[in-house]
């Protein structure tokens, strides 16, 4: 099962796609930062989308920390744990923080705006005289 | 914590420890992190909202469930991820090869000659009772040299102490020959060491 199992995914997605999940975490991520949190935990975001969304329901675990995971594989995340000392003085376990990179942003605007993409693409070059 | 939070929680945990099971340290360790991060912040988001238990444990029971597939997944994907890493490792180490073939003969040859000598002691009636218990030990060490050479790469800690132990028994028990002991003694426990640094313990995994 292990051998075909994660083959499945690959074959469904289209190279550098994203699934509505981590588009959704993106978007999320990136008002979070223009509402000045720079960086995410899980529960953040996921009380976050469920917020935006609307829905009754917080992400399922397994759902989110995969496509947490593969987002920060992809380069469009990046992480770090927390300092220990912190956790500790707050009596809660360590949180793995996740901010959105450069490669990140980028997705996500080539991922929000297709048309607009495919517009300027069809779109003649300036004319030459 | 309430009965129904706690007996979530707990499923949710337990459910993460299967699904980890075999997982290279970190990575385990990182995804276990992140689930008890999540379980603690959304008890308590709920208790500051004042949502009843019950309602926070059903939505910590469904969440698990839900995700279940994408974790069985996941884990699948890593489980590939860490085998890779693991043949890289074996393609790394195969200049370790040669001295542990060398390691692990001396050390079958040992348990050979401990099984022999308790054999002939215990066949031979003119040989004292001592000498077959004296010979056993020389193969019990025999075996844990030998134990120890093959595990050192997966358990570190255990494969050297393994090895030390069965070579300083063998030492004392042929004291009188320690210009040849030590020397042997000194590469076996050196052929387990590096088989062990080759997985990148004592800093990484010590897993291979």
């Amino acid at each position: 099962m292990g051998r075909y199992l994660p083959i499945m995914p690959d074959m469904r997605r289209k190279p550098n796609s994203l699934l509505p999940i981590e588009l959704s975490i993106l978007e999320t991520a990136i008002e979070l930062r223009v509402r000045g949190a720079p960086s995410f935990y899980g529960f953040m975001i996921a009380s976050e989308i469920k917020e935006r969304q609307d829905s009754r329901l917080l992400t399922a675990h397994g759902t989110l920390y995969k496509a947490l995971d593969r987002l920060e594989k992809a380069g469009l995340l990046e992480s770090q744990w927390e300092d220990p000392i912190i956790a500790a003085q707050q009596n809660r376990p360590r949180r793995r923080f996740y901010t959105v990179t450069a490669a990140g942003e980028a997705a996500l605007a080539k991922a929000s705006h297709p048309e607009q993409k495919r517009v300027l693409r069809s779109e003649p070059g300036p004319a030459t005289p | 914590m309430s009965t129904p939070l706690g007996l979530t929680t707990g499923i949710a945990r337990s459910w993460a420890a299967v699904y980890t099971l075999g997982l290279s340290g970190d990575l385990r360790d990182a995804r276990r992190g992140e689930l008890d991060s999540d379980l603690w912040e959304q008890q308590q988001s709920a208790s500051l909202r004042r949502d009843p238990d019950i309602g926070t444990a059903a939505e910590i029971l469904l969440r698990t469930l839900l995700g279940m597939i994408s974790d069985i997944t996941w884990r699948a994907q890593a489980g590939l991820s860490t085998r890779a890493e693991r043949s890289t490792n074996v393609t790394e180490s195969w200049y370790m090869r040669g001295p542990l073939a060398v390691g692990v003969v001396v050390a079958i040859l040992t348990v050979l000659a401990g099984i022999g000598a308790a054999a002939d002691a215990l066949i031979d009636p003119d040989t004292a009772d001592g000498d077959a218990a004296f010979a056993a030990v020389f193969a019990v060490a025999g075996v844990a040299v030998l134990f120890g050479l093959l595990t050192s790469r997966r358990n570190p800690v255990l494969g050297i102490g393994l090895v030390a132990a069965g070579v300083i028994t063998a030492s004392f028990m042929f004291y009188w020959a320690w210009m040849i002991g030590v020397p042997i003694a000194v590469e076996l426990v050196a052929i387990a060491f590096f088989r062990a640094r080759s997985t990148g313990w004592p800093g990484g995994t010590g897993t291979a």
